[in-house]
């Protein structure tokens, strides 16, 4: 409930500001498919109900977050959900040997997969698509490796180490806090800081960030860094959430954390975008799901929105004025 | 010779580098040939049971799929564009194809058209995707990402809890069938390369495909139509989806989403290994022959030495990454996204 008010102000304040008709139509969408949702199965707004889109959303949420650096220097990373699957089926695996510390090495883990991405990218001078399709498919085969290709549980003398899950602040589940807390870190990094800043202006204009001196290396290597770390913070939420290491559990999320950041405003061609705004996307995506699952959709009208969701949240943001503008 | 460059009039030194630049072209040229052999003789050595006149048969009809599906990919990818759809355009394919000859769903009995039928959608979808591409200005990748996804949705769509068996006694005769030892299937596919290689060496079209892939800009200003030659090779695609998915359908006699699953990516390394540049204009549908042949006698050869199968698709990432890095243009100024 807190959450939909809340976007609700952030559309009027943005309304005001910026005429930016994806994010308003993403708050739009959101309320009035709220309100189908209810109109159809009241339950849709049951206390638990929320709780349950909240949690839904915080490990799509911290994705889109991460992935939405990568837009903004128009590249891309289609690794993230394999890289999820991967820290799910590490996290699982490791707890039964290192217990808690676990939780840091599939950050360090996530961190070296964002890290390999980013030098694969700038070093090589691999476009950022095949290098993190390539990536993709190595990630996804080494959970698929490690889990023997089966979700593997985790078993009661590791539950204590992930009791922590079930606490919540009234309706808002400590998972969301979590993926909250990791949005403020990264909207800072956005905005306060230089290498922030560096990725914004070489995503509007490649030749004059270098121009200029900004070190682009840097700040291409530090979005796909955090956008690994993002992705296997997302892949520990989902093994704590589900109780197991999926091998396959972050497969569909490449293509809906995208969408989030588009829905959310960042354009894929560059330059343009903001963390904070992700939360308008994920939440309109995760409301989607959860309403059809409520309402008793089938499963696979999912991919068939989602898929129309991403071409058009990219169209309304793509420039169509420069028409000189080559897309490959 | 070299100690006199720097004395060297310009004209002499330009030659001289121009003659450098040719012989390294023509050994990039003949790479890929030279990866196949190398391939071919270290498995014959170390895979067993790999040089036999069973395991080419096999060679053959593995060939089939990842074969057609580069035709359509070499060409979007000397656009520049690349074509992600096949995973899930190519298992809706395959799906329709079951529900429409006698299957265990329904009463249809298509016959020989229900081929057709599947691979026109698949080229209406193609169709779609490079519309959506061109007129949206939407990044080629991202439109048939999304595009796969929305195909898979319906593929699954089409069987409720339970993939659809194909009873039809025309599939076993085409996949039991061979000419001069080529199954049908493999002929199907190879009908594919040489219409690809006509389009690519004896039309326009296939000109002016080069030409936009090596400078988009250029090719506009000169009165190419552009955004129509990019929508063709996107329809192209789509029918080498389609017959693709046919194919793997006509094979293993059932509709399941996941015929598609493992295409895209065998091709992409194909074309890539095949020598076709990733960032456009540069390479053909003969590489591609050549990229698809090494790819699939890799897997074949991993296959016969008891390879497990995740650690084979990992490879194909680590062959794609190194294949990219080595052919990409590494200059200072060079912008890659």
């Amino acid at each position: 409930m807190n959450e939909t008010s809340g976007s609700v102000l952030d559309i009027l304040k943005s309304m005001l500001s910026s005429e930016n008709l994806s994010k308003i139509l993403s708050v739009a969408s959101i309320v009035v498919l709220s309100l189908v949702f209810v109109a159809i199965n009241p339950r849709f707004m049951v206390s638990r109900n929320i709780t349950n889109i909240l949690n839904d959303m915080s490990p799509l949420w911290v994705m889109a977050c991460g992935v939405a650096f990568v837009l903004m220097l128009s590249s891309i990373d289609l690794s993230l959900g394999s890289i999820a699957s991967c820290s799910a089926v590490m996290l699982t695996v490791l707890f039964n040997s290192i217990g808690p510390g676990a939780y840091i090495v599939v950050i360090i883990y996530g961190m070296l997969a964002g890290l390999i991405n980013g030098m694969l990218h700038t070093y090589l001078k691999i476009p950022s698509f095949i290098a993190t399709l390539c990536t993709q498919s190595i990630w996804q085969s080494v959970a698929l490796l490690i889990s023997g290709a089966k979700p593997l549980p985790m078993l009661p003398p590791v539950w204590p180490y992930i009791e922590w899950v079930k606490i919540t602040f009234g309706v808002v589940p400590i998972l969301f806090i979590i993926s909250f807390l990791l949005m403020l870190l990264y909207t800072v990094i956005q905005k306060k800081t230089k290498v922030g800043r560096t990725m914004l202006a070489l995503g509007e204009n490649e030749s004059a960030a270098r121009l200029i001196g900004l070190n682009i290396n840097q700040a291409k290597i530090t979005a796909f860094f955090l956008s690994g770390i993002a992705a296997s913070v997302g892949g520990i939420i989902f093994a704590v959430k589900l109780k197991s290491g999926i091998p396959t559990v972050g497969a569909q999320y490449n293509l809906m954390a995208i969408a989030s950041a588009a829905l959310g405003g960042v354009a894929l061609s560059g330059g343009k975008g903001d963390i904070l705004m992700t939360i308008i996307g994920a939440g309109l995506i995760i409301i989607i799901q959860n309403g059809m699952n409520v309402i008793a959709v089938d499963g696979y009208w999912q991919q068939i929105v989602f898929g129309a969701l991403v071409l058009i949240a990219i169209y309304m943001n793509a420039d169509h004025n420069r028409r000189d503008l080559v897309v490959k | 010779m070299e100690k006199k460059q720097y004395t060297s009039p310009i004209a002499e030194e330009f030659a001289y580098e121009m003659r450098r630049q040719t012989r390294k072209a023509k050994i990039i040229n003949y790479a890929p040939v030279g990866v196949l052999a190398f391939f071919f003789a270290l498995l014959s050595a170390i895979a067993p049971g790999f040089l036999s006149l069973y395991n080419f048969r096999t060679i053959l009809n593995q060939l089939s799929v990842p074969l057609v599906m580069t035709m359509g990919l070499t060409f979007v990818i000397l656009l520049g564009c690349t074509d992600l759809s096949g995973e899930g355009l190519g298992g809706f394919c395959g799906c329709l194809v079951t529900l429409l000859v006698i299957n265990t769903k329904n009463a249809n009995d298509f016959g020989a058209p229900a081929f057709l039928i599947a691979i026109c959608c698949g080229l209406a979808v193609g169709l779609f995707s490079g519309f959506i591409h061109v007129k949206g200005k939407i990044p080629s990748f991202m439109v048939t990402y999304a595009i796969s996804s929305i195909m898979s949705g319906f593929a699954v769509m089409s069987y409720r809890g339970q993939p659809a068996m194909a009873k039809d006694p025309l599939l076993t005769k085409i996949t039991s069938g061979s000419v001069l030892g080529i199954p049908y299937l493999t002929v199907a596919s190879l009908l594919v390369f040489v219409a690809a290689f006509f389009l690519q060496n004896y039309t326009r079209f296939g000109a002016y495909v080069m030409a936009i892939g090596d400078n988009e800009a250029v090719a506009r200003n000169t009165g190419v139509n552009v955004d129509r030659i990019k929508m063709k090779v996107f329809i192209w695609a789509g029918f080498c989806i389609g017959v693709s998915g046919v194919i793997s359908a006509i094979r293993v006699a059932r509709g399941d989403v996941g015929l598609g699953k493992d295409t895209v990516f065998p091709a992409i390394t194909a074309v890539v290994v095949g020598g076709t540049t990733l960032t456009g204009g540069k390479g053909g549908v003969v590489n591609s022959l050549v990229g698809a042949l090494i790819v699939t006698i890799i897997n074949n050869g991993l296959i016969l030495m008891g390879v497990n199968m995740y650690i084979r698709s990992a490879l194909q990432g680590v062959i794609i990454i190194i294949a990219v890095a080595l052919s990409v243009n590494r200059g200072k100024k060079v912008i890659v996204k």
